[in-house]
């Protein structure tokens, strides 16, 4: 099912693995040399800028090509505005997305990433096409439905073929997306089983995940959709979510009702996320860690939105404080490694450093306030309008 | 490493016996580093207390007195300045490794309430009267002092986003897109005069041997500022006869910066290069075949775009072969 060659994808595997070995000082460069001499990949894998670069320039490839195409079919009547004509184009897209990986052996190398989302994207869009047309002669589920239900499939089936991350993650967010909108299938009850319902679909797709780890050429796609079914399974049980959904498609709470289940969600809500961070310290899984550390916000957020217990400004400054002291606490407590854990970095991921990005997210986010132009400043009321036309 | 690769690595005979001990002691003793997690706390903590303290003071200026706001944040500067001070390392033209990240954040928060108490000061005394570029300059003076002394990129970053509000602009890339008021002629003269100006110290610092790896941070902000400013001061004298010389002159500065690049191989400004180019290249081309009649034309910039996009694409491949290889 596998587009790329499986050999090159272990020795890739193998060869990424020996690398680490020797940033860490394992062995030694001659013998990395020779493994890779051994165990050689043929794929063109360029790096991060290349790829963004290459990725820019086949999009503006394909959406040139395309208006060409369509600006010569333009006099055949309603030829360029109908369904096939869409479903010809992605397909297009896509033969030449099966070339240039087979021919050229190109593995994530912006030009495959661009021609597989245009694909996807034209074929996704004439199948909305067929459906509008199909619609006027009334379907039996809701529209979402069908679409969601093709997207999933589609988006299944570039991950099974081309072995991407995104695609993966896109496929799951389908099938959540589709049984939030099938409510048809479940009759009266849908609004109340739906947040267990998608609880249960996360909880199944991640030890699915977990289980079919002995797939090693999808690692990359199990690892993204494991983040996803700890988000969505956390955010399906979530108080504001399920109150918020369920009056968007029901009729609305009272002012002040709460939910049947209160206890439940709120449990949910609260505890989950240190549940998360719990277990992934305890089995040392960076999946479960950082999933858990991200929601622990969520968690605070929807507290803070039903229960008003200080100032927004108080709460930042002491959350602020606190969150310095903890990660003091515990860089002091990591100073020499302790049951497993360490504060040192192991491997140094090269790239980030190569852009020094932790430097630009502090340039880009702290120079925002201080950055209004003086004439706001001295407006008195408004700060950081950023008003140009403000005098003084 | 899993078991599969090790066991082929046994294999090897080239493999010696020492590294195959290394291997498998550290896969008997896995360690798990904790590095990025409690770095994005400590990033979210300063940032979290720095907006708090902001809004806090904002919301209360009437009610506690202004000498203890000064009081409080003077405190939380002087804290912060004092334990790095008392950590830091030597001084040195190179590189310095930073101790800790703690080190790097608490370093941060102190210029962060140094900024808070310099603006509270202007703004409740005026300190400065009204001369804002003063206000301004002083703020700058202690980012580069401070980027240099410690040797810390991202304060450098907020040094240069500071020179810029002092030159009259702000400059982090989002706004300066965003932003785009690029109508007004000086405002491009301003911003193309800073990008100049930073790309000459991104130059300097390599020229006298001082603090060489913060030439990454001048250039980056220099080419995005200059070749900006150069397109829109093209695109705002676009009727005018002389308007090619603004192309012209990103031509050439793109000719210095592509040949800096090779020689130090970077790839990412190679990159931006190319790509600023090619927009004003094809912003020629386009201008050229609208004097064309209109189908015609569309045809023509079809064609165009889809050539010149392949050409570049196996451009971009061989000057990173090249790159590579030399």
């Amino acid at each position: 099912m596998i587009i790329y060659n499986r050999t090159w994808l272990k020795n890739l595997d193998l060869q990424n693995q020996l690398k680490r070995a020797h940033r860490l000082g394992d062995i030694t460069a001659e013998e990395l040399k020779q493994m890779e001499e051994k165990y050689p990949v043929g794929f063109y894998t360029p790096n991060i800028f290349v790829r963004a670069g290459l990725f820019i320039l086949t999009q503006i490839i394909t959406s040139f090509a395309g208006g060409l195409l369509s600006l010569i079919f333009s006099s055949m009547g309603d030829l360029i505005t109908s369904p096939g004509y869409f479903l010809f184009l992605g397909l297009i897209s896509y033969v030449a997305l099966e070339l240039i990986v087979q021919q050229k052996h190109h593995f994530r190398s912006g030009v495959d990433d661009a021609l597989m989302w245009t694909a996807a994207g034209l074929i996704l869009a004439a199948f909305i096409g067929y459906l509008s047309i199909a619609q006027r002669n009334s379907l039996s589920a809701p529209f979402e439905c069908y679409v969601f239900f093709f997207a999933m499939v589609l988006a299944g089936y570039f991950t099974l073929r081309f072995a991407d991350m995104l695609m993966a993650v896109v496929s799951f967010l389908s099938l959540i997306c589709f049984l939030f909108f099938s409510r048809e299938l479940f009759g009266f009850y849908a609004a109340a089983i739906r947040p267990f319902l998608i609880i249960l679909v996360s909880a199944g797709v991640y030890f699915l995940c977990v289980y079919w780890k002995k797939y090693k050429d999808y690692e990359n796609c199990l690892t993204a959709m494991q983040v996803f079914c700890l988000l969505i399974g956390y955010a399906a049980g979530n108080y504001f979510v399920v109150k918020e959904m369920g009056s968007m498609i029901n009729q609305p709470l009272q002012e002040g009702e709460g939910l049947p289940l209160g206890w439940f969600f709120w449990t949910w809500t609260i505890a989950l996320p240190f549940v998360y961070i719990a277990l992934g310290l305890k089995r040392k899984e960076v999946i479960l860690l950082r999933s858990g550390l991200i929601l622990i916000a969520a968690a605070a957020f929807t507290f803070r939105n039903y229960y008003h217990v200080m100032p927004i400004e108080g709460a930042l400054s002491l959350v602020g404080a606190a969150l310095l002291a903890i990660a003091y606490g515990v860089i002091r407590y990591l100073k020499t490694p302790k049951k497993g854990f360490t504060y040192e970095e192991l491997d140094d991921d090269q790239l980030l450093d190569k852009i020094k990005v932790e430097s630009l997210i502090v340039g880009e986010t702290f120079s925002g306030p201080s950055a209004a132009p003086e004439g706001s400043r001295m407006g008195g009321g408004s700060f950081g309008g950023g008003g140009s036309s403000a005098d003084f | 490493m899993n078991t599969a690769n090790y066991d082929k690595l046994k294999e090897e005979d080239f493999i010696s016996a020492k590294s195959i001990e290394n291997i498998r002691i550290r896969a008997q003793n896995p360690l798990f580093s904790l590095h990025w997690e409690l770095k994005t706390l400590l990033y979210l903590g300063v940032m979290l207390l720095s907006t708090g303290l902001g809004i806090l003071i904002y919301k209360n200026i009437d009610t506690i007195g202004h000498q203890v706001i000064l009081a409080i944040i003077a405190a939380i500067s002087i804290g912060c300045f004092t334990y790095c001070l008392k950590h830091r390392p030597p001084f040195s033209r190179e590189l310095v490794k930073s101790p800790n990240s703690l080190f790097d954040y608490l370093l941060l928060l102190g210029c962060l309430s140094f900024l808070t108490f310099v603006g509270y000061l202007q703004f409740q005394y005026t300190v400065f009267g009204t001369n804002y570029g003063m206000a301004t300059f002083i703020p700058m003076l202690l980012l580069f002092f401070v980027a240099y002394e410690f040797d810390h990129l991202g304060i450098l970053s907020m040094g240069i986003a500071n020179l810029a509000i002092w030159m009259g602009v702000s400059v982090t890339p989002a706004q300066l897109l965003s932003s785009g008021n690029f109508d007004n002629q000086t405002v491009i003269y301003t911003y193309l005069s800073l990008g100049l100006i930073l790309l000459l110290a991104g130059q300097l610092t390599e020229y006298f041997n001082f603090k060489k790896h913060f030439r990454f941070s001048y250039l980056h902000f220099g080419i995005h500022i200059s070749f900006i400013s150069l397109l829109f001061g093209y695109f705002n004298h676009y009727d005018a006869s002389f308007s090619f010389i603004w192309l012209l002159v990103l031509f050439a500065l793109a000719y210095y910066l592509y040949a800096d690049a090779m020689k130090h191989k970077a790839f990412y400004f190679l990159l931006l290069v190319v790509l600023y180019s090619y927009i004003a290249f094809s912003i020629l081309v386009v201008r050229a075949f609208i004097t064309f009649r209109d189908m015609e034309a569309l045809y023509f910039c079809c064609f165009y775009f889809i050539g010149s996009a392949i050409a570049l694409i196996r451009l971009l491949i061989y000057l990173n072969k090249k790159i590579k290889a030399s």
